[in-house]
């Protein structure tokens, strides 16, 4: 202990802390400092030159102790307790100045309260020590238990103080009783760690037999009892009973390891130090391994060390809080024993290194673990979002099930005293390691664990949106035929009322179901008397812009698609007896007909324009109805293509499958090669043979019913491979409620040009229809015979045909390249074959997820270049200024940059290597060779 | 003593210099780091016969490779070890305060030359490997990377460290 007078641990208690401590206030700062006032910045300009000034003079005095080969001295060790306590203390009470309550927390990386805290304390734990090392001579016989009885004598001093007199003495609601109550405290917490210390010191000094024969009586409690009853009481388990929550007073611990860790860190303490050179080598390297699960806790306690009084005087199990400040001081007494020893024996670079490499163990199996959990969450979402449908993919699930329990907790906002659910430190590692700070939404988390575990943790919530008296009150349309471009361009006036008669603020909604090769190419919105014409931004963004406007009572106005073709229309707010005007521009091929809230609309007319209206290009196509009506109609042969659910807890219907589908097979008899696939996370298909019943058996019932990546699978599948055959699916299931579906096909509907049905056979033997397009799970009718003879028109003719499409009087669009990049140059603003080339490589993307993330970025420029919304874009009216110079921003950045400077997720960087690794390996390297010439 | 002092001296402002070089670092955008960007590029685009294109937003973009040579690129890492390293290992020659003052502008330009040098052979053995194997792991570019400066580092280190050992037994028999 009397090492802690060298100054040179100074730079590693003081500076090291003080430089990372301003890193992480200045990563928050730069995050946070536009929302600070005047005020604010003079409170960080103030605290943090103080810290500046009392790290740089102490780095001064360091150096002049290190050049002038001193120690430290007692009057160190008191200047320096003194000014960094009443650095905190006025921190904390500055604190509301410096991160004001306008800062919303989650902008905030972690509790910068505690991180003063947390860095400051070693500097006051070691000039306590300090104090205490100075003031205990090793000449004279101080008595240990004199120090631990006056060390406990303070706080039961107190417990009588608090019990007796305090309710008596009316001054402490006053700020002046509240300060020197609080002061009281410091020098009563400060006193208590003093004797405290000083006891244990005067034990280590004393080095007796008695002390070192009974040593096992003081260190199975600290290292062993103490450790694991500490994770215990953290749970609350003994105030509430058994607990079974995740979370904890100081932090989530747990995690099974903490407790297996715990107890091996403390028998190794407790192993007997004897001569044998082999094993004291096994010791030195096992307690090195475990320093990291000492030191870990030492860290996370530090800042609570002078709550350990109070808690005392509380709830009497403060001493288990300073647990790891002994712990700590015992493993670094055995391992510095361990290694006085081995040093006759080995080495001392062999010993260093070995101990490096061991400290490294725990920290490394922890980042590699955290690498595979980011690998699974991953491959995870690109399973569900943009998968690849002809691939199989294997997910490890309980790497997934602890990654989801984790977003789980960062979003459960209630706080258990300081950190709550969270495990400290760690959980900020995880956070950034596994999710890169960002988190999932609740919709997201619930379908990965309906898919990947059948459960659900979040109710979610549905907009309330109020609009059952806002309608429409008057609509107009004006079409114009543009001759070079052989389109339409029709502009939709809307005069929207709301007749609601009381107070509150309505909204606006509807949708608006375009048909194929129809686009929206403008949008305005009256804000205040001005007409604001709609600013054309990437989806997500702007509906965040409108949500964050909409909760401000703002006037925003949004359209972006929802599904297929369907567009939602939303405009907020609507005061009583408001009137608002607003409209939408079309952009269509031939004349059609468009229904906006039961207001049907003719847009165009058909004998002003050329016979056919088709339009075709090197990837796309366009059928118009007129081209359609000559097409010739034929009838592919229909197969069933059975979807069992093989989701957990279905093994045991495998008998009832098996028979309805043979009755089934029975009443509606196709002579065909029909299919068959099992249903859960993942999908098995197989040809529906004899062999069958037996791949039944051998199936896995586990997971979700994931019915929506089948049918997905199915029409993906039946649609590449162009053939004379269309699959009926036939649902399998007991529950199809319990189906996991999260939007209907209506992306999909050029895969099912036959029917938008599919069946849903239940294992009585019922079967009813459910309609594709239309709310998939709910039913259409029950008990109805399956309808095999629908016509299809071969396009571009019988003999060769490309392509099927559906056998009625819309417009059809036609995928010719299932893969294919769209020339930038062919995209021109307010152009209808910019929109069909944007709608055909949509149609690609639906088909092949895997490869939409990497188009993203080409997609909404080329959205933005041709004024056309699309799937990934949105129209939307702002009203404010400053939002509107936002999302025209975000607009030209995307638009500004030259094709070739897209940059796509392949492009490297050619980044170099982090400074602290060349830093430490070249030191390494150094320091290596410096003790080779040292030698000889 | 008094060495002591001087040499506390060539270090903190060694150090300073270098603290403030990061600083500047963090807040640079490509723009301000093109006096060692473009060069850098020069040298990848000559040797490899491909041309870029450059943004301040995105950096030297060259499309053929589809790599991106920007701030992150810069070497400034390499640069601060290596002065480091010479100034701890030069400034013992010096032996007056001109001297020792004069070496620091030297240095700087010495190591600006050897951090182009040693940036481009990690870019193009980079480059190298994700090109001509199947191995195209980020980790494994982080581990050419540190491989290529390590390997420089201690190049220069020992030639030069070998070089003063010389150059003090010379003096020594001067003597």
């Amino acid at each position: 202990m009397k090492n802690l007078l060298n100054p040179k641990w100074l730079l590693v208690i003081n500076t090291l802390p003080i430089i990372v401590l301003f890193f992480l206030f200045l990563s928050d700062y730069n995050i946070i400092k536009t929302l600070l006032s005047e005020e604010n910045l003079t409170y960080w300009k103030g605290f943090g030159f103080t810290l500046f000034a009392l790290a740089s003079l102490n780095l001064l005095y360091t150096i002049f102790c290190i050049i002038k080969k001193k120690e430290l001295t007692i009057f160190y060790g008191f200047i320096s307790l003194v000014v960094y306590i009443l650095f905190i203390y006025l921190y904390n009470i500055y604190a509301h100045f410096i991160i004001p309550s306008n800062v919303p927390r989650w902008m905030l990386s972690s509790n910068l309260l505690l991180y003063v805290g947390t860095f400051l304390m070693p500097t006051l734990a070691h000039s306590l020590f300090v104090i205490v090392v100075k003031l205990t001579s090793e000449k004279k016989d101080h008595k240990a238990w004199h120090s631990f009885l006056i060390a406990f004598a303070i706080p039961l001093t107190c417990f009588i103080f608090v019990q007796l007199i305090m309710p008596l003495w009316q001054l402490v609601g006053s700020g002046f009783g509240e300060h020197t109550f609080i002061i009281l405290m410091i020098i009563l917490v400060l006193s208590f760690l003093f004797f405290l210390i000083r006891g244990i010191y005067i034990l280590s000094i004393k080095k007796g037999k008695a002390w070192k024969k009974y040593q096992l009586v003081w260190k199975i409690p600290f290292a062993i009892v103490f450790p694991l009853l500490g994770l215990i009481v953290n749970t609350g388990s003994f105030f509430n009973g058994i607990s079974n929550t995740d979370s904890g007073i100081f932090g989530n611990f747990s995690s099974y390891w903490f407790y297996i860790i715990a107890f091996i860190n403390g028998v190794l303490i407790c192993l007997p130090n004897t001569e044998n050179k082999i094993y004291r080598l096994a010791l030195y390297i096992a307690r090195s391994i475990t320093i990291t699960y000492t030191l870990y806790f030492f860290i996370v306690f530090l800042p609570f060390l002078p709550l350990s009084v109070i808690a005392i005087i509380a709830i009497g199990l403060g001493f288990l809080m300073l647990s790891p400040l002994v712990l700590f001081i015992i493993h670094i007494q055995e391992l510095v024993a361990d290694y006085a020893f081995l040093k006759q024996y080995f080495s001392k670079q062999l010993l260093i290194s070995m101990s490096v490499i061991a400290f490294l163990v725990i920290p490394t199996s922890l980042t590699l673990s955290y690498q595979h959990d980011k690998e699974v969450l991953h491959e995870a979402l690109d399973y569900i979002y943009s998968p690849d449908y002809s691939k199989d993919y294997n997910i490890d699930k309980s790497s997934l099930e602890k990654t989801l329990q984790v977003v789980s907790k960062n979003k459960d906002r209630r706080e258990d005293f300081i950190f709550g659910n969270q495990t400290p430190y760690l959980s900020q590692f995880f956070n950034w390691m596994v999710l890169d700070n960002l988190t999932l939404s609740d919709a997201k988390i619930n379908t990965i664990e309906r898919v990947f575990f059948n459960t659900e943790s979040f109710g979610l919530r549905t907009d309330n949106i109020r609009n059952s008296d806002v309608d429409i009150s008057n609509i107009n349309s004006t079409s114009t035929y543009n001759e070079a471009e052989n389109h339409w361009i029709s502009w939709v006036d809307i005069e929207i009322t709301n007749a609601r008669s009381n107070a509150f603020r309505s909204e606006y909604l509807t949708t608006i179901d375009l048909p194929d090769g129809c686009w929206i190419n403008d949008y305005y919105l009256y804000v205040e008397g001005r007409k604001e014409m709609g600013i054309l931004a990437e989806k997500k963004s702007a509906m965040w812009v409108f949500n964050q406007i909409r909760g401000t009572n703002r006037d925003p106005g949004l359209l972006h698609y929802i599904t297929g073709n369907k567009v939602l229309f939303r405009i907020f707010p609507f005061a009583k007896d408001e009137v608002r005007q607003t409209g939408i521009q079309f952009i269509h091929k031939e004349a059609i007909t468009i229904d906006i809230d039961n207001h049907k609309l003719a847009l165009g007319d058909n004998t002003k324009t050329n016979d056919y209206n088709s339009s075709e290009n090197e990837h796309v196509a366009f059928v118009s109805s007129s081209e359609k009506k000559n097409l010739h109609d034929i009838k592919r042969t229909s197969y069933y293509h059975f979807i069992i659910d093989a989701s957990a807890e279905k093994g045991n219907l495998k008998d009832s499958y098996s028979k309805v589908i043979e009755t089934f097979l029975k009443e509606n008899p196709l002579s065909s090669n029909h299919k068959v696939s099992f249903s859960n996370t993942y999908t098995k298909t197989l040809e529906f043979n004899d062999d069958w019943h037996s791949k039944m058996d051998a199936q896995i019932y586990e997971g979700g019913f994931y019915l929506e990546r089948t049918i997905k699978k199915i029409l993906v599948e039946a649609y590449e491979n162009t053939t004379k055959t269309y699959p009926i699916i036939i649902a399998v299931t007991d529950d199809m409620f319990s189906s996991i579906i999260s939007k209907d096909f209506k992306d999909f509907k050029m895969t099912y040009p036959e029917s938008n049905l599919f069946y849903h056979l239940n294992t009585v033997g019922y079967v009813a229809s459910h309609d594709l397009t239309n709310h998939p799970k709910r039913m259409i009718n029950d008990s109805v015979k399956v309808k095999s003879n629908h016509s299809v028109l071969a396009w571009p003719n019988t003999a060769n045909s490309k392509a099927y499409l559906s056998n009625n009087n819309e417009a059809s669009i036609v995928l010719k390249s299932s893969h294919f990049e769209i020339n930038e140059s062919e995209i021109k603003p307010n152009n209808w074959n910019s929109g069909l080339l944007l709608q055909g490589k949509w149609i690609s993307n639906i088909l092949h997820p895997e490869n939409s993330e990497s188009d993203w970025n080409k997609q909404v420029k080329y959205s933005f270049m041709s004024k056309i919304m699309t799937p990934l874009t949105s129209y939307i009216v702002v009203e404010n200024e400053a939002q509107k110079a936002i999302l025209k921003k975000k607009q030209d950045e995307v638009l500004s940059g030259k094709k070739s400077l897209d940059l796509n997720e392949e492009t490297q960087r050619m980044s170099e290597p982090e400074l602290i690794i060349i830093l430490v390996l070249f030191g390494l390297f150094v320091l290596y060779r410096q003790r080779k010439l040292n030698l000889f | 003593m008094k060495t002591n002092t001087n040499n506390i001296i060539i270090y903190g402002a060694a150090f300073a210099i270098v603290i403030l070089a990061k600083t500047a670092y963090k807040y640079a955008t490509n723009d301000a780091l093109l006096f060692i960007l473009k060069p850098l590029s020069k040298l990848i685009s000559i040797v490899t016969n491909k041309d870029f294109l450059y943004a301040n937003d995105i950096g030297f973009y060259f499309e053929t490779l589809n790599i991106t040579i920007d701030k992150s690129c810069s070497g400034i890492n390499f640069w601060c070890i290596s002065f480091l390293v010479f100034i701890i290992l030069l400034h013992k020659v010096c032996k007056t305060y001109l001297q020792k003052f004069l070496l620091f502008p030297v240095v700087i330009l010495a190591t600006y030359l050897l951090t182009l040098f040693a940036n481009t052979s990690r870019i193009l053995t980079s480059l190298f490997i994700s090109k001509q194997t199947d191995f195209n792991y980020p980790w494994l570019h982080q581990a050419e990377g540190v491989f290529i400066y390590l390997s420089f580092l201690i190049i220069f280190y020992t030639l030069l460290n070998r070089s003063l050992l010389k150059y003090h037994t010379y003096n020594e028999k001067l003597t």
